[in-house]
């Protein structure tokens, strides 16, 4: 762990977290490709947004970026890793140390606490957990309240603010967030969104987050538009109107 | 991830609750059945002083002492040894498919566990784990279920007399730990199989909402599949050739390894089975019919795991039962066909258990009587070429016996034996590789070894004995029947002859029954005894596969909620999703009975035409009614289980149901 995190801090502040070299995705049996030679990096301490209608490629972007995914073609750089020459081994390490994720559901493990599931990453680890710095992160997303509940008894919006606290433990370089503010209400989806915020602000972390609402893709430092599979376009100073404006382009 | 499994099982406990289930009985059953055997061995075999014994030399000049007089346990151990890979036949499946489903409906859990970090091999300690936390208390549970039933298990087992002599239970410690070391085992293979699949789920798993286990079957479950589907055809083909007591083995466990084939490759072939089967549900207006339909062709592992149990344990008994059925009125046919006397003497009731050589002589001058046969059994030790055997022979009147009898003679001639002369049996004859015109060297116990001539090698079925010694030879019991040829039937049939020998010979010392009537009260007391075989063999297992099916519908009913709450909200009534349960465990017990009927037909006609080339007639016997039964038994639960589950998911707030984080 050690290792990893100095060779993150080792990497130029210049150098992309992660960057995606004409990546092609195409799944057996489905029809049709669905990323087109898509090149696109996310620079590191600050807050990437992907935006694009449905069915645009952008969940698939994402799990090609976070390893979960190998691409058909095209080289996924994380840091000075090409994720394509991982093994399996290489990629539950990489997944264990330097990427976290934060989902719109199904993001903790139903028989544990929330205690226990900010926990788990550093029992995977082979590390005993250590009590004050797991509650100072449930702290942080204001939950060390509710420590001793089990997702079942969390809220939609406290289950992915224990997500965040997890990637606050396991210090990823980089936390993949899939529309995290998607089944929120709107007060929710702000704390969740200012809780991203400080991932990159404070914590000093990359975040790239797949969204479809423009509220939450404001906050970000850039916004990367995709539509079909091709990105289309990158926005370096994003407002909701702009992006309102985008979107509106896209439904005619 | 120890303390992870501890947290899993839990949490899920009906997933688990199967299993646990399932592995307690399995242990229970085979403790019984390891104490039981260790209570045969624990009977105090007679040490050779002061029993008969007779020396016999073998062809290779080694010579060997043989002693009679101890109880032959053979039977029991068999039908014991039996029953214990019965149960651990059918554990093993229960406990793979509850392991296996038990994954597949966790496979959101296990991506989320790869998503964060976790290791392959980690997730595999994780279930093995999980399966251990669940093994150990069933396995010592199933222990002290075993203590407590042991005692019990024995007074019935001496109450069928299937044992000569009584048993009693010895101690318990060697049976327990076994049954308990091989339950732990059959719990880590199953989970292992588990794991490994468990380790595969992709980390992106965790991130769809499809509870389906659509997916295929893992490489190791379709090899196992394919190697038991080649070994069991290998020896089904092979019965036919091998002999009616070769064919035995080869056609149960040939059809036992296509049981097993059957279950392993069923996630790949039941789905279209089922909605081939039920294709003409489609074409009624029955919407939970179609329902049913498409959860059972969409869930495959749930599926095979629901079939399984159903379709190894009808497999199981219908194989057994059919071929122990088939076996035996094979014989008591060809018995009766081979058998010309008209009449069975035997000893009155209070008259002692065999007949009295007074009587006998009176029989052969009794008016009307042309020829009497009497063999009188003993028991003798054989010296082969390079080796000495216990072996059953009769003396008796070998030209009387062709008479009463229709046998054909192999090889040699019949003519009466005369002293240093035997005759053998075409069985005997083929096992041990002896031919006319041979000698064989046979002693009597308590005699000398001797020498004697074959001069005939006979085959008729079970009225000649392996050997028969000539009249000259001393020492062997009375017989316990005689079988008369009349010269001619009287006109009141033979009915009326029986009378009339039975008055002649003094009723109060003979009965004397027509041969039809003897073979059919033969026959009965042959299957009750048949029947109580079965029950030590089947009784115990089908009640544990009774019980998994129960079990494994719980497990699967246990994530089912928003998929049924789903429904409710569409407007399914609750009716309706009542109906579906129903219809489910009609489709899946509907497939498994007519799964396990194709292991069994194919073991039944390749032990036929085994039983064939031995028999003139062979009369093939399906106990239909047991085999009813049970299917109807399988469905009460598996229907039962199901409606109970439904109703209980039918209870919960539909809209808190499809909106719950599970």
């Amino acid at each position: 762990m050690s290792l990893l995190s100095a060779a993150t801090t080792a990497t130029a502040q210049d150098v992309p977290a992660t960057r995606l070299v004409s990546v092609s995705k195409t799944y057996p049996g489905a029809a049709g490709t669905v990323l087109h030679g898509v090149s696109v990096h996310f620079p590191q301490r600050a807050l990437t947004a992907v935006m694009g209608p449905s069915g645009s490629g952008k969940t698939t972007l994402l799990h090609c970026a976070a390893g979960l995914d190998r691409p058909t073609e095209g080289q996924v750089l994380l840091g000075d890793t090409d994720l394509a020459t991982c093994d399996e081994r290489q990629l539950t390490l990489i997944r264990r140390g330097r990427v976290g994720f934060v989902f719109q559901q199904f993001n903790l493990l139903p028989m544990l606490t929330a205690y226990e599931n900010v926990a788990l990453p550093l029992r995977l680890d082979g590390r005993r957990p250590d009590r004050a710095r797991i509650l100072e992160a449930l702290r942080q997303v204001g939950l060390e309240k509710q420590a001793g509940r089990r997702p079942a008894q969390l809220s939609g919006g406290q289950q992915q603010r224990v997500a965040i606290a997890r990637t606050l433990v396991a210090e990823p370089g980089i936390v993949y967030a899939d529309e995290p503010t998607g089944s929120l209400d709107r007060a929710t989806g702000r704390q969740v969104m200012g809780l991203l915020r400080d991932l990159v602000d404070r914590a000093g972390r990359t975040v790239v987050m797949v969204t479809h609402d423009p509220a939450a893709a404001a906050r970000a430092d850039r916004v990367v538009y995709l539509v079909d599979g091709h990105v289309v376009g990158t926005d370096p100073a994003p407002t909701v109107e702009r992006i309102n404006a985008r979107l509106t382009a896209w439904e005619n | 991830m120890w303390r992870l499994s501890l947290r899993s099982v839990r949490h899920h406990a009906p997933l688990f609750a199967g299993t646990f289930v399932a592995l307690t009985l399995g242990v229970t059953l085979i403790a019984v059945s390891a104490a039981a055997l260790a209570a045969t061995w624990s009977v105090p075999t007679p040490s050779g002083a002061g029993l008969p014994s007779v020396t016999l030399t073998d062809g290779e000049g080694t010579r060997h002492t043989l002693v009679t007089g101890a109880p032959d346990l053979g039977g029991i151990q068999t039908v014991l040894v039996m029953a214990g890979v019965v149960a651990a036949f059918v554990t093993v499946f229960v406990i793979a498919g509850t392991c296996a489903l038990g994954v597949a409906l966790r496979r959101q859990d296990m991506g989320l566990l790869r998503l964060i970090g976790a290791g392959g091999p980690q997730v595999r300690r994780m279930v093995v784990g999980e399966c251990l936390a669940v093994a150990v208390p069933a396995a010592a549970l199933g222990c002290l279920l075993a203590a407590a039933a042991t005692p019990w298990a024995v007074d019935a087992l001496n109450g069928t007399g299937l044992a000569p002599v009584d048993l009693h239970p010895g101690p318990l410690g060697g049976p327990l730990l076994f049954a308990a070391g091989g339950g732990l085992a059959i719990a880590v293979l199953g989970a292992l199989a588990a794991s490994r699949r468990a380790s595969r789920v992709r980390p992106t798993e965790a991130l769809r909402e499809a509870a389906l286990d659509s997916a295929g079957i893992t490489g190791g479950r379709a090899a196992l599949g394919v190697l038991m589907l080649l070994a069991g055809t290998a020896m089904v083909a092979l019965a036919p050739g091998a002999g009616a007591e070769g064919a035995v083995p080869l056609a149960l466990f040939g059809s036992l390894a296509l049981t097993l084939a059957a279950s392993a490759l069923g996630p790949l072939y039941l789905p279209r089975l089922a909605r081939l089967v039920a294709a003409p549900l489609k074409r009624t207006r029955t919407v939970s019919g179609r329902l049913a339909l498409e959860a059972v062709g969409s869930a495959r592992l749930r599926t095979a795991s629901l079939v399984g149990p159903v379709l190894s344990i009808v497999a199981v008994v219908g194989v057994f039962t059919s071929v122990m059925a088939t076996t035996g009125s094979t014989v008591e046919a060809d018995d009766r066909a081979r058998t010309t006397g008209q009449l069975v003497v035997e000893p009155a009731s209070g008259a002692g258990d065999t007949l009295d050589a007074g009587v006998l002589a009176r029989l052969r001058q009794a008016p009307g009587v042309r020829a009497v046969s009497a063999p009188a059994p003993v028991d003798l030790a054989v010296a082969g070429p390079y080796s000495a055997w216990q072996d059953e022979g009769a003396v008796a009147d070998l030209p009387a016996l062709t008479r009463t009898h229709r046998v054909d003679v192999v090889e040699g001639t019949v003519r009466a034996l005369g002293p240093g002369t035997v005759a053998v049996s075409k069985e005997f004859a083929d096992w041990y590789g002896y031919h006319a015109g041979g000698r064989l060297t046979y002693g009597l116990y308590g005699g000398r070894p001797a020498s004697a001539r074959i001069v005939a090698v006979l085959d008729g079925g079970s009225a000649v004995p392996h050997v028969v010694l000539p009249p000259s030879v001393t020492g062997a019991a009375a017989p316990e029947r005689a079988t008369v040829l009349l010269g001619a039937v009287p006109d009141g049939g033979t009915a009326a002859a029986a009378r009339e020998l039975a008055r002649y010979l003094g009723t109060d010392r003979v009965t004397v029954t027509p041969t039809g009537d003897w073979f059919a009260h033969h026959a009965s007391s042959q299957d009750r005894l048949n029947r109580l075989v079965l029950l030590v063999l089947a009784g115990p297992a089908s009640a544990y596969a009774l019980i998994a099916v129960a079990s494994t519908s719980v497990m699967s009913y246990s994530r089912r909620g928003r998929e049924v709450a789903g429904m409710r909200l569409v407007g399914v009534s609750r009716e309706q999703v009542r109906r579906m349960a129903l219809w489910e465990a009609g489709i899946t017990t509907a497939l498994a009975a007519a799964l396990a009927a194709v292991p069994v037909a194919v073991g039944l006609v390749a032990y036929r035409s085994a039983l064939a080339a031995t028999y003139g007639t062979v009369a093939v016997s399906v106990p239909w009614g047991v085999l009813a039964g049970l299917v109807a038994a399988c469905l009460a639960v598996a229907g039962g289980t199901g409606l109970i589950a439904a109703q209980r998911l039918l209870a919960q707030r539909e809209v808190a149901a499809v909106t719950a984080r599970q």
